[in-house]
């Protein structure tokens, strides 16, 4: 048996691999996507014959973990007898373990000793691959081919040498395919350095330790979630999330998520939830059960590890034909974020009722526009997801007011700069901030919302516009309040003004135009009365919220002239506005 | 047109023609989508060790399946081993739209390279916006659906199963699909059977030799009759072309002349690219102009012997010369019939003894599908105006 400390080595050692795997892709690859968003996950697994597991991973997109197992799972079930050294398989379909098609994973099979011991993966949001709409988001899809390329499990590499006929066919289905083989083999490479960094660790500890430890981190990660459920009291608790629309004509679909905790067991059933729907915000298993685990993960102690040793030990019940386990050919492309943040905030509103001095928002409400054409500059064709209009989510939770650009479920992206973004797209920025009085109130505040206005600049745009979080926005907890509502305007500023309510598809937006954006923040947790007068101070000071609203929203009276704190007058203030 | 040509390449075009008869017979029997599909595009060939095609049985389909096999050769560096089967259905790797799938087969015997089968059949559905294809509103050709650049889903023999998953993962008709490339590549088995066969009957040299006699007696019969062409202005502007995305009127000029006993047909002066899937690759283009010709030699053997007498000025960013990203799924229907009736024209002016254009007409016309495209309504459009997808 493995002593622990040589099973912490051989487990930190492999998520040594996955993060030099992670710096590998940073480095190498070629869109933004992935040099700048980091919108990629690394991961190490282990395949004991019958389950694919997750035993290491580098910090990553909380979306992709769990979907990740699912994918290597679909990869090892399709080619288990007929894996060989050198050989590197990749996959994007939804239906094959996946999220949406935008996810590619790629897996090489690393073999010890004439077996196959562990498996190194990547996997990546790739930036175009065919489809009608560039990127994939077509909120006209009505089925999962009106969106992309599907790629079932295939070699890209056999024994070593590249299948060219299958690359160039992929290739052929991407609007910028040069951008896309770089990226390729920047998560080609990042597979063959782990092959050769777990080589030498097999080499060093042999395969019979590294098993072992790798057992123990499994096991160590099971008994730690369950000691901490057991902390949690009994009950079946229940919650609903609701979208604004499917950008087909269906509104308010609902998530259903009952969760009991029963001493150290824990379900989620999703019975209840809305059909699945003609529009593509179907989420595939992987993931609905992605953020289950997102919503999970967020009321866990920061220092229990996530891998397979948590995930085995929740059941996740998700009925076939709902919009959380939708049949193909369901589209879903849009699923990442709405319905899968639906089901994260579901999830994380029924765990509220049993900890809710743990619950914040792991929902989006996201506004999506991915925006392609022609850049004369370059002489070539762009791809790019705008994150202006979909920065902010983040809700107040207990004992921290909502921070930053992107929410909890998004930490491990960077937004991109305006700089680089001007640099790189043809695109101008004109505004880009934080709004003031948008802070959804509570003891602790939601983010303030976002505005953005970008100008197209010397070429036509196409847009792919798809609004959430307008009707239905991002929810408070424990008796703060809901974020503000989104907006989208094409042509702003002209007599062509025209407000996008839900989706707008194929826009074109020549030069000059400029679509301005406010996206919704997150909300508040606790009373907004229960805020310390002088952290509302600081908001008037840092111009996040005016002084009438300090004093309507939180009962706290500044004086405008000194803009000093009265606190006299606030806990009047606060008492009448208690009755 | 009145020569004979010898008794011995009478027998080697006969046997030949009977082995894709053979072919053609086999796939339109056995076609699982043959309801769904424009069974006109049905093409069966067989080419020389050097990628010629010396026999096709449908003529319309020469300049197409000569370009697809030289695209497929050149994705593999010439070389296909025995028992390789390459597909493709892309308009840009030499072919036409998406609907169209070529396989090809290299023939050895005793391991020496004799020869290629070649069989084109249309795909039911390959993804994209509309069940078939058809998307008039397509900005662009993934829009239309799946490109698939030359891939070999046999590889020695041996099925590649994981590129022909994905070949199925992106149809809505999978079933369909699966079946009709099993039948194919029988039909093409049978093929490689049926020209090993023939080849035994000579020496490889001699059947070698047979063939490029053939080849250069096609070309040299064409050259003769085409010093009897007189074109006299040779200039045609053909009435507009509709598309469902621009309210642009798009038209095809054609000038035809002869230069040094060969023709060449110039459309240099047609409309740039549109919007929507009226574009036409170059190969489109010039298999639509080479039609017409086809229907004044009617005792010519059809191979390409012939391509070399003709030739074709397309400019890049003309509505005839589509390149990457457009797309181009109507384009075997039109700018086609408008190219062939525009050539159809300049053949009558020039009187010469042909009456082509009921030939021209079927082979170009739209077909009957059993699925609804739905156009923009404007006067003009072809197609129903129901409420856009």
């Amino acid at each position: 048996m493995v002593d622990r400390i040589t099973a912490l080595v051989v487990k930190d050692s492999l998520e040594a691999i996955s993060e030099e795997m992670s710096k590998t892709v940073e480095r190498t690859a070629v869109h933004p996507l992935f040099n700048e968003v980091h919108d990629y996950s690394t991961g190490v697994f282990f395949y004991d014959g019958s389950n694919v597991r997750l035993v290491a991973r580098a910090t990553a997109i909380p979306v992709h973990i769990f979907a990740s197992i699912l994918s290597v799972e679909a990869l090892m079930n399709t080619f288990r007898d007929d894996l060989h050294e050198g050989d590197i398989v990749m996959l994007n379909d939804p239906y094959y373990g996946g999220t949406h098609h935008a996810d590619w994973t790629v897996m090489k099979p690393v073999f010890f000793e004439g077996k196959p011991v562990l498996f190194p993966s990547v996997r990546a949001h790739m930036a175009d691959f065919g489809g009608p709409v560039a990127g994939g988001y077509n909120p006209e899809a009505k089925d999962i081919w009106q969106e992309a390329l599907r790629i079932p499990p295939i070699k890209l590499f056999e024994k070593g040498v590249l299948r060219h006929d299958i690359l160039e066919w992929i290739l052929a289905n991407s609007r910028i395919p040069n951008v896309l083989r770089g990226d390729l083999a920047a998560m080609f490479g990042a597979c063959n350095l782990a092959e050769q960094r777990i080589r030498a660790l097999f080499t060093k500890y042999g395969g019979e330790v590294v098993n072992e430890s790798i057992e123990y981190t499994l096991d160590y990660a099971e008994k730690r979630f369950r000691a901490e459920v057991a902390k949690w009291p009994d009950g079946v608790y229940e919650a609903t999330s609701t979208l604004d629309h499917d950008s087909q004509g269906t509104h308010d679909l609902q998530v259903k998520a009952t969760v009991t905790i029963n001493g150290s067991d824990l379900s989620v059933d999703f019975a209840g939830s809305s059909p699945e729907t003609p529009g593509f915000v179907n989420s595939p298993f992987g993931n609905t059960a992605s953020w289950v685990f997102t919503a999970l993960c967020a009321v866990l102690p920061e220092d229990i590890p996530v891998n397979s040793g948590v995930f085995r030990a929740v059941k996740i019940t998700a009925p076939e034909g709902t919009v959380v386990n939708p049949l193909p050919p369901a589209p879903c492309m849009f699923s990442t974020v709405v319905i899968g943040g639906d089901v994260g905030t579901a999830t994380m509103r029924a765990l509220a009722q049993a900890v809710p001095e743990k619950a914040g928002a792991v929902s989006l409400n996201y506004c999506l526009c991915t925006t392609y054409g022609h850049d004369s500059r370059y002489n070539s064709m762009f791809v790019t997801i705008e994150y202006g209009n979909t920065l902010v989510a983040a809700s107040g939770t207990r004992g921290c007011d909502g921070w930053g650009g992107w929410p909890a479920p998004m930490c491990g992206l960077i937004y991109s700069t305006v700089e680089m973004s001007e640099i790189q797209f043809p695109f101008r920025y004109h505004q880009y901030e934080y709004v003031s009085d948008t802070a959804a109130p509570g003891q602790w505040r939601g983010v303030p919302g976002f505005a953005m206005k970008r100008e197209s600049v010397r070429d036509t745009s196409i847009l792919n516009v798809a609004l959430t979080g307008v009707r239905h926005t991002s929810p408070g907890f424990a008796g703060g309040k809901d974020g503000a509502s989104s907006r989208y305007v094409l042509n702003w500023g002209t007599d062509h003004e025209e407000e996008v309510l839900e989706s707008a598809a194929n826009r074109p937006s020549p030069p000059g135009t400029i679509i301005a954006t406010f996206k919704g923040g997150g909300g508040g947790w606790g009373d907004p009365f229960a805020r310390d007068p002088h952290k509302v101070l600081d908001d008037v000071l840092d111009e996040h919220v005016s002084i009438e609203q300090a004093e309507k929203q939180y009962g706290v009276v500044i004086d405008q002239h000194t803009l000093k704190l009265d606190i006299e007058e606030t806990i009047r203030c606060r008492a009448r506005m208690a009755k | 047109m009145a020569a004979i040509a010898k008794p011995q390449q009478q027998s080697l075009q006969s046997s030949l023609a009977a082995i894709t008869a053979r072919m053609r017979s086999t796939i339109l029997r056995a076609l699982t989508s043959r309801a769904l599909v424009d069974r006109r595009h049905v093409t069966c060939a067989i080419a020389s060790a050097d990628a010629k095609i010396v026999q096709v049985d449908n003529p319309a389909r020469l300049v197409v399946t000569d370009a697809v096999l030289h695209a497929v050769l050149a994705a593999f560096d010439g070389k296909l081993s025995d028992g390789d089967v390459v597909l493709t259905n892309d308009p840009f790797s030499g072919g036409t739209h998406l609907q169209d799938a070529t396989l090809v087969t290299p023939i050895f015997l005793r391991k020496k390279l004799v020869g290629y089968g070649i069989a084109q059949v249309p795909l039911a559905d390959i993804g994209g916006q509309s069940l078939g294809g058809y998307y008039p509103f397509a900005l662009e050709i993934w829009a239309e659906g799946v490109r698939v650049t030359p891939v070999k889903f046999y590889r020695g023999r041996q099925i590649q199963r994981d590129a022909l998953t994905m070949l199925l993962l992106n149809s809505r008709l999978p079933h369909l699909i699966e079946k009709d490339v099993e039948i194919v590549v029988g039909v093409l088995n049978q093929c490689k059977t049926d020209v090993k066969s023939l080849v035994t009957q000579y020496t490889t040299a001699d059947y070698t030799r047979e063939v490029q006699d053939l080849l250069a007696d096609t070309e040299a019969q064409a050259r003769r009759a085409i010093q009897t062409f007189a074109f006299g202005k040779g200039y045609g502007q053909s009435v507009p072309i509709h598309s469902c995305l621009e309210e642009k009127e798009f038209r095809v000029v054609t000038r035809l002349s002869i230069v040094d006993g060969t023709v060449r047909i110039d459309f240099s002066d047609t409309s740039p690219t549109a919007k929507g899937f009226i574009n036409a690759t170059a190969t489109t283009t010039k298999a639509a102009a080479l039609m017409p010709f086809l229907g004044l030699w009617p005792s010519l053997f059809v191979n390409s012997g012939l391509l070399s007498v003709f030739s074709c000025v397309i400019p890049e960013g003309s509505l005839l010369n589509a390149k990457v990203p457009q797309s181009v799924g109507w384009s075997v229907y039109e700018p086609s019939l408008t190219v062939a009736y525009g050539i159809d024209a300049h053949i009558q002016q020039a009187q010469l003894a042909y009456v082509s254009v009921p030939q021209v007409t079927n082979t170009f016309s739209p077909p009957a599908l059993p699925f609804m495209i739905t156009g923009c309504g404007r006067p003009g459009c072809p197609f129903p105006s129901l409420p856009r997808a």
